[in-house]
């Protein structure tokens, strides 16, 4: 798709609607710095982005740009507006209201289609790239590479993998389960499981009086537990005495305490709150880190220091250990549960007739305690005043209670420990269910953890490729920029440690680098990010390619290569290069093929009502006209810097040969010695003034001496005296763009440029109606 | 090879690296790949609502008389 033209009005720096049309050719166009050309790019890049312009992206441009788009002095009925029109005959135009507000027609078009990153390039962007993360350069590359798609997939298993093991609550079932465990092994030490289903038999069998024969393990149990409890409920008074304080004895309230204090400790300082707030952070982190591109940043999770390339690596870790914080929270819950669940019993247990005596012996401290305590206020709050008064005031309870209970009674002593075992039992079996419940679990998890990493190997292999093509793209280019360096091997990488990253490799005088940044100086390493777009937009095939000012920082031998460039690799494509740069401009006027490209030219900006305007003349005198009346010294010194270098590439284009000067000296010659040498090569320059045969040109020569007469006298005195008139910088500067517009054909507008056929050596226009040899 | 195919193969291989997940499961999760919901990032009701789902799964009444 190609851009046919760009009107805009009121919008940036342009007042009446003033129309760019490239009549889908491809276009340099030249003005001044502040004449108005990126307002043409901001047009487009107002559409691509649907209403966002980055670079106005600021504080002081309001929510909705408002105070940056449309123009300061919009007449009142006036409001923005863009209209482009595409080769396809369709377009799509924009009215923006005066607080920003926008309507688009069509609301679909193709150039929402378009992708920033591989159509603009401008000035502060040609490094972007480079300076980018590494995941900032496959976010970049990832629209091209085709895979969203998949990274969509792979982004989503990673969730699901998170988010799986937290639906299931799988740590507070692995630490349920461990506790489990542990009494199994306290009261059935290695046991098998066919032995303890044995013993199971046997318990039930005793109470229940029958042999098991079909009977779950689930309704032994409760069918075994349930006798036993009617048995017990049958003991003599003494009998019941010593159950309860036998059970009493049992109590770990001691060890229970303290494995609420090893929690407390393993926890740490972290409290749940403080953990929430972190993550929070941490999340606000990564984001932060996704786009900062400073050497080194201040970690705003832990305030640390820290290189930008390993704050990933560090934000991760602090994740990781909150996690563990997070991990030891409920580990540290389910002690303090358990120590509830026991201080229950004791209160149960105390409130039981047959003790009373052994109670009212105890210390009257003691029991009030146990008494009054309200159990479930420790599970929301157990500082270490609570655990030691739970721990004084238990002990000599329980202490008392297992004294009372040193001489068993057999009968007593034998169904507390059945009962004991058929609890532990039934533990046994819910834990049973809990293993199988975490395996299924596990498995899952892994299932989505194992399809994860497959889509990341072929999101791999799938880049790999792209990537290989874009690099051997970037390493051409580059090679075209920068022939003979030794530079070479530019390309990028994908990173073998990490995903969703791409790293720029090169050799540099034969040693490998991994980044440009630590060998490239600043002007190389735009060439090198110019090289990464083009290679990028490259595989657009259909977009056209908008350069803005992207060459400020190329010395000239490498901005000249940049039209070699353009015309090796983009013959093909549309290419809209906006540029400041008078000389460059003139040099592209002759490397460029003008049957591909046209080239125009800006007016200086005036003011906000003038708005934009292009220039009618083919050449740059307007930068000089627009000085004339407030400094026609600057405007005599401009007028002879473009006959300079204007001058200089069209005697190399028509071979016009002065005699050698030394080295650089021949770098530095003037319009002047131009201007004299060509105006007196009388037979050179030829016109058909019959439309059949040629004679000299005689007044385009008389133009020449002209406009070198007044380089001389003039225009040295505005350089060097400072001492020009209005009306002579006037005339000088028509003198001049005269004297250079006689090599453009006034029938078909072409340069002498085209080289005949005929072994004559006669370069002429694209009719023939006049042409030169020196 | 098609996108489809590709997708199958890689479903393919993570079962066969978890063999006691599920063909059930396997084919929630499938159809979840193949879903419109797994055109963008997932946001976190629907992440929690797939999550509850696939857990349901499991919750199948299992044997209990062997540890």
């Amino acid at each position: 798709m190609r851009i046919k033209s760009i009107k805009i009005g009121w919008f940036r720096g342009s007042a009446d609607p003033i129309e760019l049309d490239l009549s889908s050719k491809s276009l340099v166009l030249y003005g001044e710095n502040g004449s108005g050309k990126s307002s043409f790019v901001d047009a487009v890049e107002h559409n691509v982005k649907d209403g966002k312009i980055n670079h106005l992206a600021h504080e002081y441009s309001g929510k909705r740009q408002e105070r940056a788009v449309v123009n300061t002095h919009t007449p009142g009925s006036q409001n923005g507006s863009i209209f482009i029109t595409l080769d396809d005959g369709t377009s799509i135009e924009t009215k923006i209201q005066k607080n920003g507000t926008f309507t688009t027609t069509p609301v679909v078009s193709d150039i929402k289609s378009w992708d920033y990153r591989r159509t603009i390039l401008r000035q502060n962007e040609v490094a972007d790239f480079i300076a980018d993360t590494k995941g900032d350069k496959y976010s970049a590359l990832l629209p091209l590479l085709g895979l969203s798609h998949l990274e969509i997939a792979a982004e989503n298993l990673r969730k699901i993998e998170k988010s799986l093991s937290v639906s299931a609550g799988l740590d507070a079932k692995k630490i349920d389960l461990d506790r489990i465990n542990q009494k199994r092994k306290a009261i059935f030490d290695e046991l098998k499981w066919e032995d303890i289903e044995l013993t199971l038999s046997g318990l039930f069998s005793q109470y229940c009086g029958k042999v098991v024969t079909k009977e779950t393990v689930s309704q032994i149990l409760k069918e075994a537990l349930v006798a036993l409890q009617i048995k017990v409920g049958k003991q003599s008074e003494e009998q019941k005495r010593y159950a309860a304080l036998l059970e009493i004895s049992k109590l770990e309230i001691g060890g229970q305490v303290a494995k609420v204090r090893a929690a407390a400790i393993k926890l740490g300082e972290s409290a749940q709150p403080l953990i929430a707030e972190k993550l929070t952070v941490l999340k606000a982190a990564i984001a932060y880190s996704s786009k900062n591109k400073e050497e080194e940043i201040n970690c705003p999770a832990c305030g640390r220091s820290i290189q930008s390339t390993d704050f990933t690596l560090h934000v991760e870790s602090e994740e990781k250990a909150l996690k563990e914080a997070v991990q030891n929270f409920d580990a540290y819950k389910i002690e303090v549960s358990l120590l509830c669940e026991g201080l229950q019993s004791l209160k149960r247990l105390l409130g039981q007739a047959p003790i009373a005596d052994w109670k009212s012996a105890q210390g009257i401290g003691s029991i009030s305690y146990v008494d009054d305590l309200v159990v479930e206020t420790i599970r929301t709050s157990c500082p270490d005043e609570v655990l030691i008064a739970i721990e004084t005031n238990t002990r000599t309870l329980i202490e008392s209670a297992g004294n009372e209970v040193v001489t068993p009674l057999p009968d007593i002593a034998a169904l507390l420990s059945d009962k004991e075992k058929l609890e532990v039992i039934q533990e046994v079996v819910r834990g049973s269910v809990l293993k199988k419940e975490i395996k299924a679990v596990e498995d899952l998890i892994a299932f989505v953890s194992n399809l994860q990493r497959l889509y990341r190997e072929q999101i791999r292999a799938r880049a790999s490729s792209v990537i290989g093509a874009i690099s051997a793209d970037i390493a051409r280019m580059w090679g075209i920029l920068h022939p003979d360096e030794k530079v070479e091997d530019v390309r990028l990488n994908l990173p073998t440690d990490i995903d969703k990253a791409i790293e720029i490799g090169l050799k540099f005088y034969g040693i490998e680098q991994d980044s440009p940044r630590l060998t490239l100086s600043e002007g190389h390493r735009n060439s090198l990010g110019l090289c990464i777009f083009l290679a990028m937009a490259k595989k657009d095939v259909n977009n056209p390619i908008i350069l803005d000012d992207v060459v400020v920082s190329f010395d000239r031998n490498h901005r000249g290569m940049v039209g070699e460039l353009l015309k090796k690799e983009f013959s093909d494509r549309q290419v809209i290069l906006f540029t400041h740069e008078r000389d460059w401009y003139i040099d592209l006027r002759k490397q460029l093929d003008s049957k591909n490209w046209e080239f125009k030219t800006l007016m200086p900006w005036e003011s906000p009502e003038i708005g934009i305007r292009l220039s009618t003349k083919q050449f740059t005198f307007d930068d000089a006209r627009g000085q004339v009346l407030s400094s026609p010294d600057s405007a005599g010194n401009t007028a002879r810097k473009i006959v300079d270098t204007s001058f200089a590439v069209l005697a190399e284009s028509l071979q016009v040969s002065l005699p050698y000067k030394h080295r650089e000296r021949n770098d530095g010659r003037t319009g002047h010695e131009f201007l004299e040498k060509m105006a007196s090569a009388v037979d050179s320059f030829q016109i058909k003034r019959d439309g059949i045969n040629y004679e000299p040109f005689t007044e385009a020569l008389a133009d020449l001496k002209e406009a070198d007469r007044l380089i001389i006298s003039w225009a040295n005195r505005a350089s060097h005296d400072f001492d020009i008139a209005k009306s002579e910088a006037t005339k000088l500067i028509e003198s001049c763009e005269k004297a250079l517009s006689r090599f453009v054909c006034e029938s078909c507008k072409k340069e002498v440029t085209y080289l005949l056929n005929d072994k004559s050596g006669f370069k002429q226009c694209s009719c023939g109606n006049i042409k030169w040899k020196f | 090879m098609s996108e489809k195919s590709d997708q199958e193969q890689m479903i393919d291989e993570a079962k066969s690296l978890s063999p006691d997940v599920s063909d059930a499961l396997v084919a929630e999760v499938s159809a979840f790949l193949n879903s419109d919901l797994n055109k963008t990032e997932l946001n976190p009701s629907s992440l929690r609502q797939l999550s509850e789902k696939l857990l349901g799964k499991l919750n199948e009444p299992m044997q209990t008389n062997e540890n």
